[in-house]
C-alpha cells in the first residue's frame, strides 16, 4: 500500500546542499518522525516528499511508484504545515471542502466526509468563521481537518504542534495518536521535540547536516544510541559525557573519580589499554543518595552541587566529575543549597562508550 | 485609604487629568496642523466653493462673473452635442482604464515573475511612463500617421493600409486608449507584482497539496488573495483613464466636434479656448460628481475586499 521509500534523496540549493543523499524505508501504516537541530533538512526532505521541492538527486516512491516528476496534487499525499496555511479568505467549512470540491466530489460525500472531519476534531461550532477569527489550537485543528477530508494514502506533517502551548500540544498530541490508530495512514511527522516524536512514533529518524544519523525504534535510539549525536540528542536533560582511559584491567578511568569503572563483559568492543574513551551516563544513572534507584553496581563518590534547579516534582543538579560538569535528576527532592556536597552513586552497568573520534557507538552490534 | 475610597476617586482624579491632557494635546495638534489647514483650504475648498459658485453665473470673457445664469449652464450641457460625445468618450475612456490595465498589467506581471531578466523587463515596460505625456502623444501621432509605422506595416501583411487613425471617429478613441495604456501600463504591472510577491506561501502551497491544478491555484487563492492590490490598481487606472487630457490633447485632432473628446479636453476647450468660464465650470461640477461616485463606489468594494480577507 502506501511504503514511502526515499532513495539516495538530495537537494541542493544552488552551491548550497541542504539533504545530502537519505535512504529511508517507510513500512505502510507506520508513524515516523523525523527530528534533529534547526536546519538539518528535516522540512527540505518533507517537502520533496509532498512535490513542494524538486529532488535534485535520487528518488522517492510512494505506494511503489516513483513520483519524482508527478505533482504534489497527484501524489497522494496530504500535509499539514507549521504555520496552519488556511485559506484566509474563506470559511472553515470551504477551508475543509475546497480540496474535494475541486476535485469535483459529488455534494454529498463532500458533505459526509467534512461532517466527519468535524466530527472529530470537533469544529462544528466554529464552521462558518474565517480563519482570523480562530485561536491558534482551533485552526490548528482545521489544518488537520482539511488534510483528513482528503483520505490521502500519506500525511506529511512538519511540526504542526509548535505554534501551541505546552497544555494544547499534549492534547492534540493524544488527538494525533488517536487518528492514526483510527485511519491507518502512513505519517511522517516533522518535529523539534522528542518527547512527540518519542511518544506518538514507531519509528525515529534522527537527522543532521542533511543526513541521517540512525533511525529506529523509540526504544532503540533511547538505549543503544548509534553514536555520540544521537546519545546526546535523545533524552532530556540530555546524556553526560566525560573524557575516559582504558585501563590495563580493561576498566575505565575517569579523572577525578578514584575508582575505575567496571565495563559490562562483552558488551562493547574495548579498544586497547591506555586507548581515549568517551563515556555516557544519562541523568538518571547519576543518583544523588537516597534520591533515586539504587544502582546495582555503583560506584560512590562527594562532589559539591554547582546549581540547582527545582521542578517541583524533580530536582536537576549540576554538579562535577573532576573538571566535567554533569546534570542528574534528583527524585522526590528535598531542599539542596548550591555549593552543598552530596554522595553520588554512579551505575556503571548503564555507561554507553563512544569512540572519541568518530564519536560512533563502541557497543557490539551497532554498526549503523 | 480603603479600596472604595480609591475606586470612588480614582475615575475623577483620572477623568481630570485625562482632560487637561486630552485639551494640552489637541492644541499641540492644532498648531501642527495649520499649514496645512491654511493650503486645503486656500488651495483646495475655495477653489472647489469658488467652481461651484461660478458655474452658476453668466462668466464669459472679462463680464458676467458677476451676473447669477441659474442653472442655465446646466442645461446648456444637457443638450450639448459635444458634451453628449465628451460624455460617451469618457465612457469608453474609464470602461477601458478598468479593464485593460489591470488584465494587461497583470499578464505582464506572471509573464515576467521569475522570469531571468525580469528587472531588466520590468525596467523596459516601466519606461514610458517617465516621458512627457505630450511627448508620447506627439510620437504616436506620427506612428498613427496615414504613411505612418502602423499602417506601413499593416500593408507588409497585406491588410488595408489607408486607415486614418487619428481622422476617423470610429477609430480615434481606441487609438488614443492604446497610446495611453502603452504609456500607463507599467505602474499597474510594477504594482501587481509587488503584490504577487508580498503574497504568503502557504496557502498557495496548501491549495496544491490539496489537489488543485495551477490555473486552480490562481483563481481560488492567489486572485482573491491578490484583490487588495488589484483594487489599488482599478483605482489608480480608472482615476487616471477619468482624467486623461495629455494624449488626448495633443492627439486630437481638432476641438471640438471631433469624436475624441473627453470630459476634460471638452473642459479646458471651453474654458481656455472659448473663454465660456461659467459653462466650463458647470462642466467642471460634473466631471467632480462623477469622480465622487467612482470615489463612493471604490469604497463600498473595498470595504467588501476587506471583510473577504479579515
Ligand atoms: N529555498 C531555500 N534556498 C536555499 N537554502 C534553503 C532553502 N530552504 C532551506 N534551505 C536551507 O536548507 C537547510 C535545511 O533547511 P530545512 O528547512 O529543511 O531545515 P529544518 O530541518 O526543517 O529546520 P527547522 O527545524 O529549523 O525547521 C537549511 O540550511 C536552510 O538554510
Ligand atoms: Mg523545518
Amino acid at each position: 500500500m502506501a511504503r514511502v521509500t526515499l532513495t539516495n534523496l538530495v537537494k541542493a540549493y544552488g552551491a548550497h546542499v541542504a539533504v545530502k543523499g537519505i535512504n529511508l524505508d517507510i513500512a505502510d501504516k507506520s508513524f515516523v518522525a523525523l527530528v534533529g537541530p534547526s536546519g538539518c533538512g528535516k522540512s527540505t526532505t518533507l517537502r520533496m516528499i509532498a512535490g513542494l521541492e524538486t529532488v535534485s538527486w535520487g528518488e522517492i516512491s510512494i505506494a511503489g511508484k516513483v513520483v519524482n516528476e508527478v505533482s504534489s496534487r497527484s501524489r497522494g499525499v496530504a500535509m499539514v504545515f507549521q504555520s496552519y496555511a488556511l485559506y484566509p479568505h474563506m470559511s472553515v467549512r470551504s477551508n475543509l471542502s475546497f480540496g474535494l470540491r475541486i476535485a469535483g466530489v459529488a455534494k454529498t460525500e463532500v458533505d459526509r466526509r467534512v461532517a466527519v472531519a468535524t466530527e472529530i476534531l470537533e469544529l462544528g461550532p466554529y464552521m462558518e468563521r474565517r480563519p482570523s477569527q480562530l485561536s491558534g489550537g482551533q485552526r490548528q485543528r482545521v489544518a488537520m481537518g482539511r488534510a483528513i477530508v482528503r483520505e490521502p494514502q500519506v500525511f506529511l506533517f512538519d511540526e504542526p504542534l509548535s505554534n501551541l502551548d505546552a497544555k494544547l500540544r499534549h492534547q492534540m498530541r493524544v488527538e494525533i495518536k488517536k487518528l492514526h490508530r483510527r485511519l491507518q495512514n502512513t505519517v511522517i511527522y516533522v518535529t523539534h521535540d522528542q518527547v512527540e516524536a518519542m511518544t506518538l512514533a514507531d519509528q525515529i529518524v534522527i537527522m543532521r547536516d542533511g543526513l541521517i544519523e540512525q533511525a529506529g525504534t523509540p526504544a532503540e535510539v533511547f538505549q543503544h544510541p548509534a553514536n555520540k549525536f544521537v546519545a546526546g540528542f535523545i533524552g532530556a536533560p540530555q546524556m553526560n559525557f566525560f573524557a575516559g582511559t582504558v585501563t590495563e584491567a580493561g576498566q575505565i578511568r575517569l579523572r577525578g573519580l578514584e575508582r575505575a569503572l567496571d565495563v559490562v563483559p562483552g558488551r562493547f568492543d574495548m579498544p586497547r589499554a591506555g586507548a581515549p574513551v568517551t563515556v555516557g551516563l544519562r541523568p538518571e544513572h547519576i543518583v544523588p543518595q537516597d534520591h533515586g534507584l539504587t544502582p546495582k553496581n555503583p560506584i560512590r563518590f562527594e562532589a559539591e552541587v554547582l546549581l540547582s534547579e527545582a521542578l517541583g516534582n524533580e530536582t536537576l543538579i549540576t554538579s562535577s566529575i573532576g573538571a566535567e560538569e554533569f546534570v542528574t535528576r534528583m527524585l522526590d527532592p528535598r531542599d539542596v543549597a548550591d555549593g552543598e556536597r552530596m554522595s553520588f552513586a554512579l551505575d556503571t552497568d548503564r555507561i554507553h562508550l563512544f569512540d572519541p573520534e568518530t564519536e560512533r557507538s563502541l557497543r557490539k552490534g551497532s554498526d549503523n | 485609604m480603603s479600596a472604595e475610597d480609591l475606586a470612588a476617586i480614582v475615575p475623577a482624579e483620572m477623568g481630570r487629568a485625562d482632560r487637561v491632557a486630552r485639551r494640552r494635546n489637541a492644541r499641540t495638534a492644532l498648531a501642527f496642523m495649520v499649514p496645512a489647514l491654511v493650503l486645503v483650504l486656500g488651495f483646495l475648498l475655495m477653489p472647489v466653493v469658488m467652481n461651484v459658485w461660478f458655474s452658476f453665473t453668466k462668466w464669459k470673457r472679462f463680464q458676467g462673473f458677476n451676473e447669477w445664469a441659474g442653472i442655465d449652464n446646466y442645461e446648456k450641457l444637457v443638450g450639448s452635442v459635444n458634451f453628449a460625445a465628451a460624455f460617451q468618450n469618457t465612457v469608453i475612456w474609464v470602461v477601458a482604464s478598468l479593464i485593460l490595465p489591470v488584465v494587461l498589467g497583470l499578464s505582464l506581471a506572471l509573464l515576467l515573475r521569475n522570469m531571468r531578466f525580469e528587472e531588466t523587463a520590468k525596467t523596459i515596460f516601466f519606461l514610458p511612463r517617465i516621458l512627457a505625456p505630450t511627448a508620447v502623444g506627439v510620437i504616436w501621432y506620427y506612428v498613427y500617421a496615414p504613411d505612418g509605422i502602423l499602417n506601413n506595416t499593416l500593408s507588409l501583411f497585406g491588410l488595408p493600409d489607408d486607415v486614418g487613425w487619428l481622422y476617423q471617429d470610429n477609430t480615434i478613441t481606441y487609438a488614443i486608449i492604446v497610446t495611453f495604456v502603452w504609456q500607463m501600463v507599467g505602474l499597474p504591472m510594477v504594482l501587481l507584482l509587488l503584490g504577487l510577491a508580498a503574497l504568503p506561501k502557504d496557502p498557495i502551497e496548501a491549495a496544491k497539496m490539496d489537489g488543485a491544478t495551477p490555473f486552480q491555484v490562481f483563481t481560488n487563492i492567489t486572485l482573491p488573495l491578490l484583490s487588495p492590490t488589484i483594487l489599488i490598481v482599478v483605482i489608480l487606472s480608472v482615476l487616471a483613464g477619468f482624467t486623461a487630457f495629455d494624449h488626448i490633447w495633443v492627439m486630437g485632432t481638432s476641438f471640438p466636434g471631433k469624436k475624441s473628446l473627453s470630459l476634460t479636453v471638452y473642459m479646458y476647450y471651453e474654458g481656455f479656448s472659448n473663454n465660456a468660464w461659467g459653462f466650463a465650470s458647470a462642466i467642471a461640477v460634473v466631471l467632480g460628481l462623477i469622480v465622487l461616485a467612482i470615489t463612493w463606489v471604490q469604497a463600498i468594494v473595498q470595504d467588501r475586499v476587506d471583510r473577504m480577507l479579515k
